[in-house]
C-alpha cells in the first residue's frame, strides 16, 4: 500500500505573457480516488489538465509523483510516468476500425495481429465492464463508442493515474451511467482518476473529493459528502459558498418587448438535428424569435449549437422539422445562403479563421465579402472601391479596430479586432436576423463589452438576435430570453428575469 | 485589391505579426534548393561541353537582345499571354486546368470549320465572328471539365488531361478528313482567305493585330479579376473556399464558369495563332502552349498585367533556347528544364515570402 | 474478331497494362500519405530514358532498371521535398515535375543517344517451358515479361500491407488523420517522404517497363498519357492497390484492343480508337463512386499544433 499522494501540484503557477492564468494552485490526489476538477469556462481546469500531462511547464511550483519531483518536457515524460490523458478531442482515425485505432503507433509494422490484438481489447473493455467491437469502423460510432476507445486506449498504457476531460459532456444520460460504472472499476483496479467536468451529478455520482477552480484559483478542496450541489454552483460562480447569486431583471426587457412585432422574424418547429457523424444532436426544437429580442442559446458545446446554426444559415440542411423567416416565403431551406444574406439575415460564425475571413486579403476585401450585393459596394458587377475603402476606414474608427489601414491584410491583426471587423461586416446593413456563435470568445474583456454593447444595440434597434454562447454571464448581461441545449433536448425558452443561473447550470449539466 | 490566389500555405503562418527578420528553417531550406537547382542547370550545360557563362549570354541576346530575337519573342508571347490569363482567372479560383492545348484546339477547330461561310462578310466582321467561335468551342470544352468536376466531384487535373488527349485526336482526324486541304499533302486545312487574316503589325516581323487583342485582353482580364464582383469571388473561393461558402457565394457556378472562362481564352488564343501566323489550322500549330502557358501564368503571379511581361519572358527563352540548339551542342529540351525550374523557382520564392 | 487476336489483344493488353499499374501502384501508397504527385508523367519519362540509356551503355537491362528506380526516387524525393518540407502547392509541383522530366529525357536523349534510335538489350523472356504453350492460358498467364508478375504481386503485396500491416496502418493514418498519427508517436514528414520517394521508384520502373518491355527504345514524350491514366486509375479503385490492377489491366486490354482495330477497321478513323481509353477514363468517372473519396488529407502539408 502506497501512503501519501501519487500525484500533487505545490503552489503551481501558469502564466502567458503578462496574463496569469493559473496562480498558486495546490493539489493532492490520493491511490484510488475518483477527484473531480469542476468550474465554469475559463476556470483554468484545462491548463491545470495540460501541466499534469506534460503538455505545458508550469511558470512557477513543483509536480510530484509518488512524492518525486518531475519535470515533463512532453506527454511522452509524463506516460511513462503512468499518466494518461483522454482529452476532449479524440484523436483517433475515423476510417480506422476500433482495432486499427488501437494498433496505430504501437504495433510493430509488421503483419498485424488481429486476432491477438481483437482479444486483447476485448479483456481491456471486460476488464472495465464495456463492450466494443474491435472491426467496427470508428467513423461510424457515436460520440461514446469513440470515447470508450480512447479511454481503452489509455487503460491499455496501463497508467496509474487517468485523467478525464469533460468525458460525460456529450453523452447522453445512459452512455454517461455507463461511462461511471466504467471509472468505478477503474477505481478498483488501483487507478487515481481525474475527472474535469463542469456538470454538478457526475460529481456527487462518482467522486471522492471535489476542487473547485474559478478565475485561475483554487477556491476549495474537499471530500464530497461536505458539499450540497448548491454550494458547488454557487463557488464555481461566486467564489463564496452560499451566496446570494446575482438574478436580477433583465433591465432592458420592458424596451425590448415594446419593440417586438407581432409576427417572429424567426419560426422554429420540431427541428432534429444530426452531428456531422451522423448522430442526433437535437431531437425536437421549437422556438420563436421576435423582433427586438436577443434569444440565447445556452449548453456544453457540442450539444446541436453549431448545426442549429448552419441550419438556419442555410449551409446544411435539417434532417426533420421546419424553420421560417419572416423575410422570405416559404421554408428557409427553400433559399441559398446568397438569398438569405439579401434578405437580411447576418452570422457571425464561430470560426472565425476557417469560415469568416479570408486571412490574405486586406480588411476593406474582407468587409466587401458578405456585401458583394450591396449597391454602395458593388454597381453592376463592377466594385466599388473608394467606397468600400472609405466605409472601411469608417468602420476602422467606428469599431476601434488597431490597424495600419484599411488595406492591411486582416491576418496581421489581433483575434479581437479581426472580430471586430466581422461583427461590422455582419452590422453593416442593419440585418433583420442576426446569429452570432460565441461572438467574444476569446476577446479580452474590453473587447467582449463592445461586443456586447453592440448586440444590444442592434436588438433595441429591432434586430432579431440568436445569440449561441457557453458565458453565463455574457447570457446574464445582454439576452431576453434562454434556451439550454443538453442530452438532445431543449430547455426553454424562458425570459432571463424568470430563471437564475442555478436553474439553467442544472439544465446544462443534463437535469 | 491585389488579391494574391495561390492555395499555397500562407494562410496558416499569416497569423502573426513578425517583425524579427531572421530567417524560418524553411526560407533557409527554400535558398538553399534554388542555389542547388541553379548549379543543377549548369552542370546540365556542362556536361554538354558548353560554358554556362556563354549559353546564358547567347540566349538572352538572340531572345531578347535582337531586332528579329525580339520579334520572334513578341509573337509567341501573343498566344502563350491570351492562355494565361484565363488560366490566372482559374488557378486565383483554385482550379487546376492543365487542359488549355485541348481547349485551344477545339476552340479553334470550331472557328476554322465557320470560316467558309464568314468569308464573304466584310473584313472584321469575319474576323469577329470567328475569334468568338473559337472562345465559345474552348469554353465549351472546358465546361466539359467543368460539368464533371462539379456534378461528379471528377478532378479537374485528370479530367482536363484526358480532354486533351482526346481533342488533340480529333484535330488530328479533322485535318487529315473532312477539313484536309484539297491537296490531301499535309495534315492541315487550306489557306484561308487573305480577309479573314489577321494583318501583320510591323514590316519585317510576323507579330500580327493579334497582338492587340492580347493586349486588349490583358486590359479586360486585369478588370475582370481585380475589379469586379466576379474576380473577387473567384479570389475568395481559392484563398478560403468555406469562408465563401459562409459568404454565400456558389462555388459550383464559379467553378463551373471559371473553366470555361479560362477554355474560352484558350480558344481564343489558337484563333489569333492560326489568323495571325499560320494562316490555316495544322496538326501541332500550338505544341505544349498549354502547359508553358501556366509557368507564364504562375511567373506572373496570377496578375494580368504582369502576364504580358512573363509571356514575353518565355517567348524569349523559346526563341533564345532554339538559338542555343542551333548554335552550340546544348540541346533544344533545355527549354523545358529552364521552364520546370522557373515554376520551382516561383515556389521556392513563395516560400520565402510566407512569413515576410 | 477470332480467337487468335482476341487472345492476342489480351495477352498484350496485359503488357500495355504494366507502366500503367507500376505507375499507379506508387501513386497509391503515395497518396495514401496524403502526398498527391500529379507529375508521375514526367517521372515515367526519366524512368524510360535512364533504363534505355544504362541498359544501352552497360548492357544490361537490370542495371537499366536500377537506374530508372534511381532517377525516380530521385524526383519523388525532389517532389516530397517540395511539399511536404517546404509545404508549397502540391498541384503545382507536380506540373513542374512534368515538365522537368519532358526536358531532362529530351535533353539527355538528343545528348547521349543523338535523338536516334539505338539497340536496347531487352530482358530474357522467362522460361515457363511448357505451360507457356497451352492453348489461350500459355500466351496469356504463362508468356508475360518478368516483370508484369513482379507488378501483379506487387499489387497484391502493397493491398496487403496497406490493409493488413502496422506499416499500412501508419501510411493510411498519416494521410487520413495526421493529428492522430502524431498523438501516436508517428513522424508525419519522414514517412510521407517515403512514400513520395516510393511513389517515385515505381513511376521509374512503370517508365522503365515501357522503353525497355513493352517498346525498345526511347522517344520524347514517349508516356504520352499514361502518368495521368495512372492518376485516374488511382482514383477508380478507390485508392486499391489491387483495383489499380484491374483499372490498368482495362486501360492496357483497350489500348491493346484499339491498337489491332485500328488494323481490323480501316474505314474508321483510327483517332476514334486511340481516344478510346481516355474516352473510358472520362465515363468512368461519372459513374457513381468514380470520384470517391481519397485520403482526407490528401494534398495539405500537415504542421504541427
Amino acid at each position: 500500500m502506497i501512503s501519501g499522494p501519487i500525484l500533487a501540484l505545490d503552489g503551481v503557477s501558469k502564466s502567458y505573457g503578462d496574463v496569469l492564468a493559473i496562480d498558486d494552485v495546490s493539489l493532492n490526489i490520493a491511490v484510488g480516488e475518483v477527484f473531480a476538477l469542476i468550474g465554469e469556462n475559463g476556470a483554468g481546469k484545462s491548463t491545470i489538465v495540460k501541466m499534469m500531462s506534460g503538455e505545458i511547464a508550469p511558470s512557477r511550483g513543483t509536480i510530484r509523483v509518488l512524492g518525486e519531483k518531475v519535470a515533463f518536457s512532453s506527454p511522452r515524460d509524463a506516460l511513462a510516468r503512468g499518466i494518461s490523458v483522454v482529452h476532449q478531442h479524440y484523436a483517433l482515425v475515423p476510417d480506422f476500425t476500433v482495432a486499427e485505432n488501437f494498433a496505430l503507433g504501437t504495433a510493430p509494422l509488421g503483419r498485424l495481429d488481429r486476432s491477438a490484438l481483437n482479444r486483447r481489447i476485448r479483456t481491456l473493455a471486460a476488464s472495465v465492464g464495456v463492450e466494443i467491437d474491435p472491426d467496427a469502423l470508428v467513423g461510424s460510432l457515436d460520440v461514446a463508442g469513440q470515447q470508450k476507445i480512447e479511454i481503452l486506449k489509455a487503460l491499455a498504457r496501463e497508467p496509474r493515474f487517468l485523467i478525464l476531460d469533460e468525458p460525460a459532456a456529450v453523452l447522453s444520460p445512459e452512455d454517461a451511467d455507463r461511462l461511471f460504472l466504467a471509472i468505478e472499476r477503474i477505481r478498483r483496479q488501483g487507478i487515481s482518476v481525474v475527472l474535469v467536468t463542469h456538470r454538478l451529478a457526475d460529481v456527487f455520482r462518482i467522486c471522492d473529493r471535489v476542487a473547485v477552480m474559478r478565475m485561475g484559483r483554487l477556491v476549495v478542496e474537499g471530500d464530497v459528502t461536505n458539499f450540497a450541489p448548491e454550494d458547488l454552483i454557487s463557488l464555481m460562480m461566486t467564489g463564496e459558498r452560499g451566496a446570494a447569486l446575482p438574478s436580477q431583471p433583465c433591465a432592458r426587457a420592458a424596451t425590448a418587448t415594446a419593440a417586438r412585432g407581432d409576427t417572429p422574424v424567426l419560426q422554429v418547429r420540431d427541428l432534429e438535428l444530426h452531428r456531422a457523424n451522423g448522430s442526433v444532436a437535437v431531437r425536437s426544437m421549437s422556438f420563436d424569435l421576435a423582433a427586438g429580442e436577443i434569444l440565447a442559446v445556452a449548453g456544453v458545446e457540442g450539444n446541436g449549437q453549431t448545426e442549429l446554426v448552419r441550419s438556419i444559415a442555410g449551409l446544411e440542411r435539417q434532417a426533420c422539422g421546419s424553420i421560417g423567416f419572416s423575410a422570405l416565403e416559404g421554408e428557409l431551406s427553400s433559399h441559398s445562403p446568397q438569398a438569405l444574406r439579401q434578405a437580411g439575415l447576418a452570422h457571425v460564425p464561430e470560426d472565425r479563421i476557417h469560415d469568416g475571413i479570408v486571412l490574405t486579403q486586406s480588411l476593406a476585401e474582407n468587409l466587401l465579402l458578405g456585401h458583394l450585393h450591396h449597391p454602395a459596394f458593388v454597381r453592376k458587377g463592377v466594385i466599388r472601391r473608394d467606397s468600400v475603402v472609405r466605409q472601411t476606414t469608417q468602420v476602422i474608427q467606428d469599431y476601434g479596430i488597431r490597424t495600419t489601414g484599411p488595406m492591411q491584410p486582416i491576418g496581421r491583426l489581433s483575434g479581437g479586432n479581426q472580430q471586430k471587423l466581422v461583427l461590422a461586416r455582419e452590422f453593416m446593413n442593419d440585418p433583420c436576423l442576426l446569429l452570432a456563435a460565441h461572438p467574444s470568445r476569446g476577446l479580452d474583456i474590453r473587447t467582449s463589452a463592445l461586443v456586447q454593447g453592440l448586440l444590444i444595440e442592434h436588438r433595441d434597434r429591432g434586430a432579431a438576435i440568436l445569440l449561441v454562447s457557453a458565458d453565463l454571464d455574457e447570457i446574464w448581461a445582454i439576452a431576453d430570453r434562454v434556451i439550454v441545449l443538453s442530452d438532445t433536448r431543449m430547455h426553454g425558452p424562458v425570459p432571463i428575469h424568470e430563471t437564475t443561473r442555478q436553474e439553467v447550470g442544472a439544465w446544462m449539466a443534463g437535469h | 485589391m491585389d488579391g494574391r490566389a495561390l492555395n499555397d500555405s500562407t494562410q496558416a503562418s499569416a497569423g502573426h505579426t513578425s517583425t524579427a527578420r531572421r530567417l524560418s528553417p524553411e526560407a533557409r531550406a527554400a535558398i538553399l534548393t534554388l542555389v542547388g537547382g541553379a548549379l543543377a542547370l549548369a552542370g546540365l550545360i556542362l556536361l554538354a561541353g558548353e560554358s554556362p557563362a556563354r549559353v546564358l549570354t547567347l540566349m538572352l541576346r538572340e531572345g531578347f537582345l535582337t531586332l528579329n530575337g525580339l520579334g520572334a519573342a513578341a509573337t509567341r508571347a501573343i498566344p502563350l499571354c491570351l492562355i494565361a490569363l484565363g488560366l490566372a482567372a482559374s488557378f486565383r479560383a483554385g482550379i487546376y486546368n492543365i487542359g488549355a492545348d485541348g481547349q485551344l484546339a477545339v476552340g479553334t477547330a470550331v472557328a476554322v470549320a465557320c470560316a467558309g461561310s464568314v468569308a464573304g462578310l466584310p473584313f472584321g466582321t469575319g474576323i469577329a465572328l470567328l475569334l468568338i467561335a473559337a472562345m465559345l468551342g474552348g469554353a465549351a470544352w472546358g465546361a466539359v471539365a467543368g460539368l464533371l468536376k462539379v456534378r461528379f466531384g471528377a478532378n479537374e487535373i485528370v479530367t482536363t488531361i484526358m480532354l486533351n488527349y482526346i481533342a488533340a485526336n480529333v484535330i488530328g482526324w479533322l485535318v487529315r478528313g473532312p477539313i484536309q486541304e484539297p491537296m490531301r499533302m499535309f495534315p492541315r486545312t487550306a489557306r484561308l482567305p487573305e480577309i479573314l487574316r489577321l494583318p501583320i503589325l510591323f514590316e519585317g516581323t510576323r507579330i500580327s493585330a493579334g497582338l492587340i487583342v492580347a493586349l486588349l485582353a490583358v486590359v479586360i482580364l486585369w478588370f475582370l479579376l481585380t475589379r469586379t464582383r466576379y474576380g473577387f469571388s473567384l479570389a475568395v473561393m481559392g484563398l478560403n473556399s468555406s469562408a465563401a461558402r459562409f459568404s454565400g457565394l456558389s462555388r459550383g457556378r464559379l467553378t463551373g464558369g471559371v473553366l470555361a472562362l479560362s477554355g474560352a481564352m484558350a480558344g481564343l488564343a489558337g484563333i489569333v495563332e492560326v489568323l495571325g501566323l499560320h494562316g490555316r489550322l495544322q496538326e501541332g500549330f500550338a505544341p505544349g502552349f498549354g502547359i508553358t502557358a501556366i509557368t507564364v501564368a504562375l511567373l506572373a503571379r496570377l496578375n494580368p498585367l504582369l502576364i504580358p511581361v512573363a509571356a514575353l519572358g518565355l517567348g524569349g527563352l523559346y526563341v533564345g533556347s532554339a538559338a542555343v540548339a542551333r548554335d552550340t551542342a546544348v540541346p533544344f529540351p533545355l527549354v523545358s528544364i529552364i521552364e520546370a525550374a522557373v515554376i520551382f523557382g516561383f515556389l521556392l520564392i513563395s516560400v520565402l515570402r510566407r512569413k515576410a | 474478331m477470332d480467337q487468335v487476336v482476341v487472345v492476342a489483344a489480351i495477352a498484350s493488353g496485359i503488357r500495355f497494362a504494366m507502366p500503367i499499374l507500376f505507375a499507379a501502384l506508387g501513386e497509391t501508397v503515395s497518396e495514401k500519405a496524403g502526398v498527391l504527385n500529379v507529375g508521375i508523367e514526367g517521372i515515367m519519362l526519366i524512368g524510360a530514358f535512364l533504363a534505355v540509356l544504362i541498359s544501352v551503355q552497360t548492357g544490361s537491362p537490370w542495371v537499366g532498371l536500377l537506374a530508372a528506380i534511381a532517377g525516380g526516387i530521385a524526383l519523388g524525393l525532389l517532389h516530397g521535398w517540395m511539399v511536404v518540407v517546404l509545404k508549397v502547392d502540391q498541384i503545382v509541383s507536380g506540373i513542374a515535375l512534368v515538365v522537368l522530366g519532358a526536358g531532362l529525357s529530351g535533353f539527355g536523349y538528343r545528348l547521349a543517344l543523338d535523338g536516334g534510335a539505338v539497340r536496347v538489350p531487352g530482358f530474357r523472356q522467362l522460361d515457363l517451358g511448357l505451360l507457356s504453350h497451352l492453348p489461350v492460358v500459355g500466351p496469356v498467364l504463362f508468356s508475360q515479361h518478368f516483370l508484369a508478375y513482379v507488378g501483379i504481386a506487387l499489387a497484391f503485396a502493397l493491398g496487403f500491407m496497406l490493409r493488413r500491416t502496422g506499416l499500412g496502418l501508419t501510411i493510411r493514418a498519416v494521410g487520413e488523420t495526421p493529428e492522430a498519427a502524431a498523438a501516436a508517436g508517428i513522424e508525419i514528414d519522414r514517412v510521407r517522404l517515403c512514400c513520395a520517394a516510393f511513389g517515385g521508384s515505381l513511376a521509374g520502373i512503370g517508365g522503365a517497363f515501357l522503353s525497355t518491355a513493352q517498346l525498345a527504345g526511347f522517344v520524347e514524350n514517349m508516356v504520352s498519357g499514361r502518368g495521368f491514366i495512372a492518376l485516374a486509375c488511382v482514383v477508380f479503385s478507390r485508392w486499391r492497390p489491387v483495383g489499380a490492377l484491374f483499372a490498368a489491366l482495362a486501360f492496357g486490354i483497350a489500348d491493346a484492343a484499339q491498337v489491332r482495330m485500328q488494323a481490323l477497321y480501316p474505314d474508321i478513323p483510327y483517332q476514334a480508337f486511340i481516344i478510346l481509353p481516355f474516352v473510358i477514363a472520362l465515363l468512368a468517372m461519372t459513374m457513381p463512386g468514380g470520384a470517391a473519396r481519397g485520403p482526407a488529407q490528401l494534398g495539405r502539408p500537415f504542421r504541427r499544433g
